[in-house]
């Protein structure tokens, strides 16, 4: 289990977060909601050791351990991961270079990787000239989420964070990447854990538990009904 | 051993390459340098009259000419504590096996015989002053293409040598370009016949052994019309705590519609100041491409350059420099447009970490002949840490209205939210700068031979390791 207890943490000197506590089980789907500046990404982002984040109390606890100093690759090979909201460009290196050097030799050997990766671009619909271009690189705003979503399924985390996967996305890519996500899912011990703005993404996923951010706290938590109200009504009701 | 496993296990070249052997020399010049020294290295070499006349008037270019007053400090050089000339054997081998056993040993650990067997047309390497070994492809006997070292040039192929040494670097071109002049030895002599393509590339290996030592190669590569050649040359040394001086003069002509490729993987150890004087001229729809990669040497001062002779030809250089703790690599390119429809095109990616400073030095050159020229320059720097430096001095020199020349710049440092994407995907900082650092210069890796990319990325790994750790 993923546990965040009573995190507050600030960012040049401003507080984001204030007093945050969530259990994220295993197996299950979360959906982390609210306005621009309401801190779900600062979430993701502490929760995925962000140095520029700094935690003023509180803890995040993976597994009964305390991480709040581990470093960011430790807890990526403790199994968590974050998708930025923007991904950014990396000149110079693809896709699978990045993963054969985040997958260590001896866990997987590298041809077997490639033929995993090309398989995978291929259920995402990712077309095979992007895997030797530089990551990112020229990419459209689908082509990049993809790209994180491929991550995700190579790298086998059991938290999968997903800032805005949904966002510079068009309807197609959407249907793809949901659908792939939804099968992602059902894999054992993955929980999935959704930063958007709309419901969109979330009709496609038997979403557990939403969670509404304001103010970098939490104002409301409720199951999937909860989303579908927030797109009905809004924020302010 | 399949070919992976050889690049892994065998060419780990920071580690292997640093190793000195006892010195072997059959013969050798006294510690300094005057007319004496000079004259020694020619009878030596029973050089023709004409030769030895060029040394002297070099040598004493050599005295007459001041150090450069610009670029690196290069105040430590003395040059009465070098030697320079060292004969390490007494003949050249066409066999590793018949190598003395010191020099056998050094290129095995480098790899070079390994590197012959798998994908060079010739091989030759030069250990001291001399090239004790040499081979070349049976095919390439057959059509024509003489590749051998340029003492052996001057004696069996005196009138094509004639024709072309020197004419385009002049001793008077710079102090070191006089000294090389004056005591060169060594180095490889290239010519490729009318309408040769010479497919897998030729390399020379140049190795110094000995402590407090000059080694002055003189290169010579010629490709007649319609020909094209790739010539790569490497460079290693041992460490020592004394300076060591590598001056090479290289000279290369692309005749008409000629294709020159020219890769250096220079990997010096730090105790060595390189100072190399480089220049091409391309014919008329000739093509001079220059590659430079500088991971090595204390000092190095290099500026490859190209002089578009002839209509619409072609020029590039692609340079690369690591410069690391006590590495000053002041490099760069010069390209002087002397003919219509001429391009250019200039790639430089540098890196600075651990208080390395690397420079970028460029001229272009347009003359009044030069209509329609094209050049392009496209410097990038990266500062891994705040005690690095990196500058760029272009200048332009622009005689023709119509050249279009245009240059553009940027110096980063290590971006954290790069640095803070590879390690969400689990990778450590070591890994995530070395990933950075090579996704950055990738432009340039591959453009080289896959055994030199793949020792260039290990290298880098190695650097980081060192910087962080």
């Amino acid at each position: 289990m993923l546990s965040i207890k009573n995190l507050t943490v600030r960012a040049d000197d401003k507080e984001i977060l204030n007093d945050i506590s969530i259990d994220f089980d295993i197996n299950k789907i979360y959906a982390i909601m609210g306005i621009n500046g309401s801190g779900k990404s600062s979430l993701a982002k502490t929760i995925m050791g962000d140095p520029s984040i700094i935690i003023s109390s509180g803890t995040i606890i993976l597994n009964q351990t305390e991480i709040n100093k581990l470093p960011t690759n430790e807890r990526a090979q403790k199994g968590i991961f974050l998708s930025p909201q923007s991904p950014i460009a990396i000149p110079g290196v693809t896709v699978g270079q990045l993963l054969r050097t985040a997958i260590s030799r001896d866990k997987i050997n590298s041809k077997i990787l490639s033929q995993k990766i090309k398989d995978i671009a291929k259920k995402l619909q990712i077309p095979s000239e992007l895997l030797t271009r530089s990551l990112n690189e020229n990419f459209s705003g689908g082509e990049r989420k993809k790209m994180e979503v491929l991550q995700a399924a190579i790298l086998d985390p059991t938290y999968i964070i997903l800032d805005e996967i949904d966002t510079g996305v068009d309807v197609d890519a959407l249907k793809v990447i949901a659908a792939f996500l939804k099968k992602l899912s059902q894999r054992e011990d993955v929980t999935l854990i959704l930063i958007t703005h709309y419901n969109r993404i979330l009709s496609h996923l038997p979403v557990d538990k939403v969670i509404i951010m304001k103010d970098g706290e939490i104002i409301q938590t409720g199951d999937a009904t909860l989303a579908q109200k927030i797109e009905a009504e809004g924020y302010e009701k | 051993m399949t070919k992976k496993n050889h690049i892994q296990n065998d060419l780990d070249f920071n580690r292997k390459h640093d190793f000195a052997m006892p010195e072997v020399s059959v013969m050798k010049t006294k510690r300094g340098i005057n007319a004496n020294t000079v004259q020694a290295i020619s009878n030596y070499k029973k050089e023709a009259k004409w030769m030895q006349d060029f040394r002297q008037k070099a040598y004493a270019k050599f005295i007459d000419l001041k150090m450069p007053t610009w670029g690196p400090n290069l105040s430590k050089i003395n040059f009465d504590d070098i030697i320079y000339f060292l004969r390490a054997t007494d003949k050249q081998e066409k066999s590793w096996n018949d190598l003395p056993d010191e020099i056998k040993e050094t290129y095995d650990r480098i790899g070079v015989p390994e590197h012959e067997k798998n994908w060079l047309a010739g091989v030759s390497a030069q250990y001291e002053s001399e090239v004790v070994y040499e081979s070349i492809s049976k095919e390439l006997d057959k059509q024509g293409v003489i590749f051998c070292d340029m003492d052996t040039a001057v004696k069996k192929y005196p009138n094509i040598v004639k024709k072309y040494f020197s004419k385009l670097i002049s001793p008077s071109d710079n102090k070191f370009a006089a000294l090389n002049s004056a005591v060169w030895s060594g180095g490889s002599f290239i010519y490729v016949p009318k309408g040769v393509h010479v497919k897998l590339p030729l390399q020379a290996y140049f190795r110094i052994n000995a402590e407090r030592f000059g080694q002055f190669e003189r290169t010579l590569i010629i490709a007649d019309e319609n020909s094209s050649v790739h010539y790569i040359e490497g460079c290693t040394a041992p460490a020592y705590s004394t300076q060591s001086l590598h001056a090479a003069v290289v000279e290369i002509y692309a005749l008409k519609n000629a294709k020159i490729r020219y890769t250096t993987i220079q990997n010096w150890s730090t105790n060595i100041y390189n100072l190399v004087t480089k220049r091409a001229k391309a014919e008329e729809g000739a093509t001079m491409e220059w590659i430079d990669c500088n991971i090595g040497s204390g000092v190095t001062m290099k500026y490859p350059a190209v002089i578009l002779a002839g209509e619409s030809a072609r020029g590039s250089v692609l340079s690369m420099a690591l410069a690391g703790k006590d590495q000053v690599l002041d490099t760069g390119a010069k390209m002087v447009h002397a003919a219509p429809n001429t391009k250019s095109n200039i790639v430089s990616k540098s890196i600075s970490m651990g208080g390395g400073i690397s420079n970028y030095r460029g001229l272009i050159k347009t003359t009044t002949s030069a209509k329609n020229a094209q050049s392009y320059t496209q410097c990038d720097a990266i500062l891994l840490d705040d005690n690095s430096e990196s500058n760029t001095y272009p200048t332009m020199d622009t005689r023709e209205n119509s050249a279009t020349i245009s240059h553009e710049a940027s110096i980063e440092s290590i971006d954290n939210e790069k640095l803070f994407y590879f390690m969400s995907r689990g990778l450590t900082e070591v890994q995530a700068r070395s990933m950075m650092v090579n996704g950055f210069i990738d432009e340039i890796t591959k453009e080289i031979p896959l055994e030199y990319s793949v020792e260039l990325y290990r290298l880098i790994n190695m650097e980081m390791e060192n910087s962080i750790g």
